[in-house]
């Protein structure tokens, strides 16, 4: 037997899930409300959050935290990692330090960036910008490093300059490490903001939002700002892959 | 006669067999028996590491629950909400925390019972900024105010508000997680903040005479409560009337040694000693039932339906539905209000 694939085929999973989910809360009522509510039920409380504007506010001051911390990440982890990349000799010396950052839970630097930036939003961005920067400098170094070197003697034959080379050759070597690097950190870096919002707590932000509802055991709520924060991870990272696609369509080509 | 000689001698050794026997397995039962009256019984209980939970600590430090022939599995939670999930998923049989996740719990219909109160406490108050002109309770109108939504801080700041004649609007509300109130109000980021110790007594020990604790024991005090699963109480009444005796001895103890009790439950909850000799007055340890926990809780929801659009529909919950007197009639009919 064999099944024709098609554009939709995601969705199955999605509808799969839901069924259950829907048969155990809300037809059998096998499962305790207290963990899994009903389906109907959170669908309600996501229409009235959305119609009473309190998640567009929530979801607006996370998206705001996250994408100065993502943007910021990006373009400095790109060109501190780009400009490691072609200074080997530098890269050796700050590798340590830089994997050694890496490797630490960015999560437990968190009373650090507290302590720095205060309890206002610099402390989220901050927390949001990290792990983008050091995904985004990680990528773009390696990228550098390891740029084709048939491509860069070909260049050099033909008389290019460092610069000619650099811009001609060994960034779009580095793209594709760059684009990995960008979907990662897009992914991390919405968890951290999130996760900032909980720890620190703050005035809107769907963190806040999420750990309110856990703490007044809301339980519908707390759903339904999941499943909305869900939908927004999932959509970012296909419009980075989206993305990645247009842009790198050489990647993975010999 | 050989054949009844042999029938003889059989039916003696049948007889010695029977007796045998039946020795072996009286002997056997009644080891059973001794082993099942000395084997202590079991309780996993969810504590909250504060002053919630003190009778517990000095029950266990005592030997209270083992002296009632309780074998108690301690599971610590940083705040009462983590368990009341470990009641709600079955980790634990019975927990100790404040009265506020309880009222939002009794919103959604459960499975919890109240089998208790253990401790009326005044610490969650005000902490201000004197130099942000902040000398009175009335002078928070207008500043930016950190609290901890869903907590006896809100519980508090509801029933302040209220007091004041005021509205939530009145004034720059942020939610914050509790480490992070001290060093916000020493950043001047908030004005005052609403929160329990040590919270409070950080921020006041860092800002001095900058700082200002506006404190009215008679606004709200929170109650320590005594829970367990309904499943838990109908199959094992016993266990938690030994834990109420256990509790009622450990009662005894912190009223007859009042500076050990302070001593070790500061080292016990990390709270500032000096916090809870301060408090230690307005502080009643005691194992009772009354009507004004059913009036406390009562308020709370009436202050959760007016300010969370969560619960604005819902019914306030007849909390006299979630409690369970049996037990501490039992063991201490006194302690017991007439009509609960």
């Amino acid at each position: 037997m064999t099944f024709r694939s098609s554009r939709f085929d995601f969705l199955i999973g999605f509808v799969l899930l839901g069924g259950a989910w829907f048969v155990a809360a809300d037809l059998c009522h096998i499962a305790n409300p207290l963990l899994l509510p009903p389906v109907k039920e959170i669908i309600i409380r996501l229409w009235q959050i959305t119609m009473n504007g309190s998640l567009a506010r929530d979801l607006a001051a996370t998206m705001c935290r996250w994408a100065q911390g993502f943007a910021w990440g990006v373009v400095l982890g790109t060109l501190v990692g780009l400009g490691l990349g072609v200074m080997p000799g530098l890269y050796r010396i700050v590798e340590g330090p830089i994997e050694f950052l890496r490797a630490m839970p960015v999560t437990a630097i968190f009373p650090l960036f507290l302590m720095i930036f205060g309890i206002g939003d610099g402390s989220k961005i901050a927390m949001a910008f990290l792990p983008t920067f050091l995904l985004m400098l990680i990528n773009a170094s390696y990228g550098v490093l390891h740029a084709s070197r048939d491509r860069r003697r070909a260049a050099q034959v033909f008389g290019a300059s460092h610069w000619q080379i650099f811009r001609y050759v060994v960034f779009f070597e580095a793209l594709p490490q760059i684009f990995i690097g960008l979907r990662l950190a897009v992914s991390l870096s919405l968890i951290v903001t999130v996760v900032s919002e909980m720890f620190i707590g703050t005035d809107t932000g769907i963190g806040q939002r999420i750990y309110d509802s856990y703490l007044t055991n809301s339980v519908t709520t707390l759903y339904a700002l999941l499943l909305v924060l869900g939908l927004v991870g999932y959509a970012l990272n296909k419009v980075s892959m989206e993305v990645e696609k247009r842009c790198v369509s050489w990647a993975g080509r010999a | 006669m050989l054949k009844t000689a042999y029938q003889r001698r059989f039916n003696r050794l049948k007889s010695f067999r029977v007796c045998a026997a039946f020795f072996i397995l009286s002997f056997l039962s009644l080891g059973i028996t001794a082993k099942a009256a000395t084997e202590p019984e079991t309780i996993t209980f969810c504590r909250a590491n504060n002053m919630v939970s003190a009778l517990v600590y000095i029950a266990e430090a005592q030997g209270y629950l083992r002296e009632e022939g309780l074998d108690v599995t301690f599971l610590t939670a940083t705040n009462g909400k983590i368990c009341q999930d470990d009641l709600i998923a079955g980790k634990a049989d019975m927990a100790s925390y404040a009265e506020g996740p309880m009222t939002y719990l009794s919103f959604s219909p459960h499975a919890l019972q109240i089998v208790a109160q253990m401790e009326e406490n005044p610490e969650t108050s005000v902490f201000a900024r004197r130099d942000h002109g902040i000398n009175q309770e009335s002078d928070i109108k207008g500043k930016t105010v950190g609290y901890l939504p869903g907590t006896v801080s809100y519980l508090y700041l509801a029933r302040l508000v209220e007091k004041l004649g005021l509205s939530m609007e009145d004034m720059h509300l942020v939610a914050l997680q509790p480490p992070t109130m001290p060093q916000a109000l020493q950043g001047g980021v908030i004005d005052a903040f609403i929160m329990w110790e040590p919270w409070g007594h950080q921020a006041m020990q860092a800002l001095g005479d900058k700082a200002i604790h506006l404190r009215d024991p008679k606004l709200y005090n929170y109650r320590a409560l005594l829970i367990t699963t309904k499943s838990f109480g109908a199959e094992h009444p016993a266990r938690v009337e030994h834990l109420l005796r256990a509790l009622l001895k450990a009662e005894n103890y912190i009223h007859v040694h009042r500076s050990e009790s302070i001593a070790f439950l500061s080292q016990t909850t990390s709270l500032d000693a000096s916090v809870l000799e301060e408090n230690w007055p307005v502080t009643e340890h005691k194992l009772k039932l009354d009507s004004s926990l059913i009036s406390l809780m009562q308020d709370n929801a009436r202050y959760i339906s007016r300010d969370d659009p969560n619960f604005k529909d819902k019914p306030i919950p007849d909390f006299r539905t979630f409690i369970e007197p049996k037990f501490l009639r039992e063991v201490a009919p006194e302690r017991v209000e007439k009509g609960m």
